[in-house]
């Protein structure tokens, strides 16, 4: 009771590190946690998000675990962010990073097979994974011929939570394969859904790919067919 | 000799049970009477009761056995006798189905009563074959011996030290001071008592000191334990184990069955020390009044305390001088010690530090504290850094340490700690000041404040005698009640007052309130340093 007051008074103080040890001596991982974040400390943050995972409740469990996931991720330790998304429930998630961040194909491969496909979107995202596997062992040919097949149905897609992320996949392992012409068509399925900041992610990765944002629609245009035109990269 | 169930010559019955006669009774262990002479011959008469014998080749065996026939203890009717051999022979009344199978589990032989001789019998009490010598047996002839000796002849089973809040050490005298001074160095409480002590297998008599060591909190760490087991001629046993008697046992080892079995036969106010072969074991009585070792504890200035009177004969360890030590540590300054030309430096440069605003200083006869509630931290890089050791407003130099530690009370009363003076010990040597001269460290620099001119000038007094009376009756009034309203808030939210109360109650050792003070004056850091010192000294 004592520590606590004197970790939040630290806290006031902005004595950081004073209120993390305080914290972290009484077992208040979380608050440590929130302190480590703010200095920077990503992976001493994620460590203690963690702890406090383990310890939290039924109900709060998959929560701190996506914030231990997310500090891991900013922290670059991708094999345990990787388990920190599985142990919040999110094995699609888990699975993409061990693929595409940790480079573990066998073991995201093993993750998708564990998981229960019960909707289109899941299945879609699942596809995307697997189309990742398959660019980082050389088959190049099978992922573009998997990733055509997604981009051909990700249009008609019901949008939901996991839609915009399933997209960033699907360009992030265009760009892995070289066939910036699907990661356009991707990025023009985003811009003709309004998903925030579209059209300005598209423009960077132009620049990036090309040296040019040259032909990159400035605003959202309904009239993009989406699946069709490979884009102006 | 008989041999098989219809060749009895004799009917096994259950014998009356009779108070077992005064000669034949060894276990009177309260008498100085050790050894029992050799058993008169007319002995076997008055001994109708015991009708079941053992033999057994060691005296542990014998202890199992004697334990293990009563969960109330050792049977009051029991005789233990030497048999020349060296084998040990034990007798008793005892009647329960179980005794035979208790003795071979003892890896004893069981024998029934005829007459005067004793014949060996299985364990379902059926008798063996006679053979001569071993399987009838006539004991009336060997020596009775007493409780006490069997219990020095047993073997102890080893152990090892578990971890224990009180160690009792039985050492001579010439050891008390070195014992005493380990003690206390790590934190232990130490009461002494000069006591006279028996070999409890009999033997001249001697004195010795009986050291009983607590810890408050944790167990009395092994280093220590394993350097007293390690001291000549000194037994450093566990917890005292009280029933009739009081038991000590080595701490390296354990009984082979419950304490409380011997310790209730142990006679009242005795103490059985249970030690190796090379410290031996002990019948020890207290010789003098107990006494607290922190009372041996003497400051380099003070007289020499007297030791208060005991009527043994056995010598007291002398006193122990107490000495500022070297004692590297990373604690943050509480106050700092300033002569006459740091406090003229420290003046310029609290002006200009943000801890010149919580600062308290009391001048002193050359010498000057300076402190803030919550610490100073590294403020200010002069001076004699002080950190509080309590109680109360106790300080000692960074870096140095009592030796032997002193427990609070010691310190209280030596250092005459009050609620009235802050004293430093620093330099070799301790610093009283008293808080009536406790003042704002800003009194340092700020000088007398300019002349405040009052009153009207003619001019302003003429305009206003121009304005009705009542008129400015009306507004002083009501800027008197503005007034009134704006310093009454002032009053409850004043820093400057709360920071003085967190250094009352902090220098009176009440760190909570203290804390909670300067964080309600706008200090969450003082505020939090504070909590942490309230929770670690209340552990």
């Amino acid at each position: 009771m004592l520590l606590k007051r004197a970790s939040v008074c630290y806290e006031r103080a902005g004595l950081f590190e004073e209120a993390i040890r305080v914290s972290l001596e009484i077992g208040d991982d979380l608050r440590a946690a929130a302190g480590q974040e703010h200095l920077g400390l990503m992976a001493e943050a994620a460590q203690s998000y963690a702890h406090a995972a383990s310890k939290a409740s039924e109900d709060r469990r998959g929560y701190v675990w996506r914030e231990a996931a997310r500090c891991y991720g900013t922290a670059q330790m991708f094999e345990p962010q990787a388990e920190a998304l599985l142990r919040s429930g999110d094995a699609l998630g888990a699975a993409w990073v061990r693929a595409h961040f940790a480079h573990l194909y066998q073991g995201a491969r093993a993750l998708l097979t564990t998981l229960s496909i019960d909707n289109a979107s899941t299945a879609i995202a699942s596809e995307v994974v697997h189309a990742r596997c398959e660019a980082g062992t050389g088959l190049h040919g099978q992922a573009s011929r998997r990733l055509n097949r997604v981009l051909g149905s990700i249009g008609v897609l019901m949008m939901d939570a996991s839609y915009p992320r399933t997209l960033e996949w699907t360009i992030a392992v265009s760009e892995v394969l070289g066939r910036y012409d699907l990661g356009a068509t991707a990025h023009s399925i985003a811009a003709a859904r309004h998903l925030p900041e579209a059209i300005e992610n598209w423009q960077r990765a132009a620049k990036r790919i090309v040296g040019t944002a040259a032909g990159v629609p400035a605003r959202p245009n309904s009239a993009i067919k989406v699946g069709g035109d490979p884009g102006h990269e | 000799m008989s041999e098989g169930p219809p060749r009895f010559a004799f009917n096994i019955r259950k014998l009356p049970r009779e108070p077992v006669p005064e000669t034949v009774a060894p276990p009177r262990l309260g008498e100085p009477k050790p050894v029992v002479g050799p058993a008169r011959d007319d002995d076997s008469s008055a001994l109708p009761e015991a009708e079941i014998g053992a033999r057994f080749s060691n005296t542990g065996a014998v202890l199992a056995y004697l334990s293990g026939m009563s969960a109330d203890g050792i049977p009051p009717d029991a005789v233990v006798r030497r048999i020349p051999d060296g084998n040990w022979w034990v007798e008793s009344g005892a009647t329960l189905d179980g005794a035979f199978d208790l003795i071979v589990a003892a890896a004893g032989r069981a024998y029934r009563r005829r007459g005067d001789e004793w014949f060996a019998v299985r364990p379902d009490g059926m008798p063996l074959r006679a053979r001569a010598g071993r399987d009838v047996v006539e004991p009336r002839h060997w020596e009775s011996v007493d409780l006490a000796v069997v219990v020095s002849y047993a073997p102890l089973m080893g152990s090892r030290y578990i971890g224990s809040r009180e160690l009792n050490v039985v050492l001579p005298a010439e050891l008390g001071q070195w014992l005493l001074r380990r003690a206390l160095s790590i934190g232990l409480r130490a009461w002494l008592t000069t006591v006279t002590r028996h070999p409890l297998h009999g033997g001249d008599a001697s004195k010795a000191l009986l050291v009983r060591l607590e810890s408050d909190v944790q167990a009395i760490p092994a280093t220590f334990v394993h350097a007293v087991c390690g001291l000549p001629y000194c037994v450093a046993c566990g917890p005292r184990q009280t029933g009739q008697g009081t038991l000590l046992l080595d701490v390296r080892h354990r009984l082979p069955f419950p304490a409380r079995l011997l310790t209730g036969a142990i006679p009242l106010n005795e103490t059985w020390v249970l030690g190796l072969a090379d410290s031996g074991s002990w019948r020890v009585s207290a010789s003098g009044a107990e006494i607290d070792g922190a009372s041996l504890l003497e400051l380099p200035e003070l007289p020499v305390i007297p030791v208060p009177p005991s009527s043994g004969t056995g010598r007291l360890p002398e006193t122990i001088q107490i000495r500022i030590i070297d004692h590297p540590s990373s604690e943050s300054v509480d106050a700092i010690l300033l002569d006459d030309f740091e406090l003229e430096a420290a003046r310029t440069l609290l002006m200009s530090r943000p801890i010149g605003e919580v600062a308290f200083f009391i001048p002193g006869d050359e010498r000057h504290l300076l402190r803030a509630p919550g610490g100073l931290g590294s403020a200010i890089p002069f001076g004699i850094p002080l950190v509080r050791i309590g109680p109360g407003p106790l300080f000692i130099e960074l870096g140095k340490a009592l030796f032997p530690p002193m427990p609070e009370a010691a310190r209280r009363a030596r250092f005459a700690v009050e609620d009235d003076s802050v004293v430093a010990i620093a330099g070799g040597a301790a610093y009283r000041f008293s808080t009536d001269r406790l003042t704002p460290a800003w009194t340092l620099w700020v000088g007398e404040a300019p002349v405040i001119r009052e009153g009207l000038s003619p001019k302003v007094a003429a305009i206003l005698n121009r304005v009705g009376e009542d008129t400015r009756r009306r507004e002083i009034e009501a800027a008197n009640g503005r007034q009134a309203e704006t310093s009454w808030k002032g009053r409850k939210s004043k820093p400057a007052d709360l920071v003085a109360a967190a250094e009352k109650e902090e220098r009176r050792g009440h760190l909570f309130k203290a804390a909670e003070l300067l964080e309600a004056a706008g200090y969450p850091a003082r505020a939090a340093r504070l909590f942490e010192r309230a929770a670690r000294e209340s552990r």
